[in-house]
């Protein structure tokens, strides 16, 4: 009977032992420094115990904002106008190194966290992510006509566009006159 | 003189010489070291059951550990899965001390856990949560058995 007993104590106290779950990242934080339409990219190494299913999300601030409280970062990549490609969703075996590249369309200094969890465990740690831009919101200059996202920007373009609308407007004010 | 004896005074010279040779002053010495990366690394446990509970009471505390088991100071923060949709466990509370605790809501609470006094070690954090349904207004017209949440704890440098 006390053995038995003996036998319960350890077989709950073994459960409670294997039942704790471990994540580690490194570094704890990045900074992304450059100049606006250019792709930044960094590394992070995920560790983990056995093989885990690991998802990732990244959250943001208003822009200026670089205090490191959690919940004050609460805005998605696109409401800042900043593009950033990362595994979302990927299964890790005891450690993976991974890339996050970044591409911003507007001048500024964002601060971000880039969130990683082990599926269905209760814990998750947050990469503190800076990002300083420098250059020309050339989005805002140009509208439309030139995307920064994907191609080299085409200054001339809406000049030109201006130029071939006057001189049609001006060749038609000549042709009505005589 | 015996062979036995000839061979031993041998070896003695040999061992005598490899001791005056290592002994000898080198131009340089080497220091070696393992430098670790900077990483954060938490523990959590899986699951914190409490005592049955109903409206109107305060549950009895609940002990846990949150393990520091990385290379710098972490603030952990806690907080429900966005897929609890439930209102009981939003009436958690967590605090360090067991004793006149000041029982701080999910959501609004977060501890600071210092980094292992050695690289490679680990750091634990003694936790306990309650579950204060003292304040609950709402009618319990069914028990809920095994009503649970996830509580995710997320960690990031301080």
């Amino acid at each position: 009977m006390v053995s038995k007993n003996l036998f319960f104590i350890f077989f709950i106290f073994f459960i409670y032992s294997i039942n704790a779950a471990t994540l580690s990242i490194s570094p704890p934080q990045l900074n992304f420094e450059g100049e606006v339409g250019e792709e930044l990219c960094n590394k992070i190494r995920i560790k983990v115990n056995g093989t885990e299913n690991v998802t990732g999300k990244i959250k943001w601030a208003k822009e200026g904002y670089s205090k490191r409280i959690l919940h004050e970062h609460n805005l998605d990549s696109e409401e800042l106008n900043l593009k950033v490609k990362f595994l979302k969703k990927l299964t890790i075996e005891k450690s993976e190194e991974i890339e996050i590249c970044l591409r911003g369309k507007n001048t500024g200094n964002y601060h971000g966290v880039l969130l990683y969890r082990i599926q269905g465990k209760p814990l998750q740690i947050g990469i503190w992510t800076n990002v300083s831009l420098e250059g020309k919101d050339f989005i805002k200059m140009t509208g439309n006509f030139i995307n920064a996202e994907d191609k080299e920007p085409n200054l001339l373009l809406f000049p030109t566009i201006l130029l071939v609308v006057f001189f049609a407007l001006l060749f038609w004010y000549k042709k009505k006159i005589s | 003189m015996n062979k036995k004896i000839l061979s031993l005074m041998v070896f003695g010279f040999v061992l005598f010489g490899a001791a005056f040779a290592s002994a000898q002053p080198t131009e340089e010495t080497i220091f070696s070291v393992n430098v670790l990366e900077t990483e954060i690394s938490i523990s959590v446990p899986d699951r914190i059951v409490f005592n049955d509970i109903a409206a109107g009471y305060l549950s009895e505390d609940q002990g846990f550990e949150l393990i520091n088991s990385g290379t710098t100071d972490i603030r952990v923060t806690p907080s429900l899965n966005e897929s609890y949709n439930g209102a009981i466990f939003k009436n958690l509370k967590f605090d360090t001390v067991k004793t006149n605790p000041e029982m701080t809501r999910i959501g609004v609470f977060n501890v600071e856990v210092s980094r292992p006094n050695i690289p490679g070690g680990e750091k634990n954090q003694q936790m306990y949560a309650w579950l204060d349904l003292t304040q609950y207004s709402e009618e319990i017209n069914k028990t809920m058995e095994n009503h649970e949440a996830t509580v995710l704890f997320t960690a990031t440098q301080q």
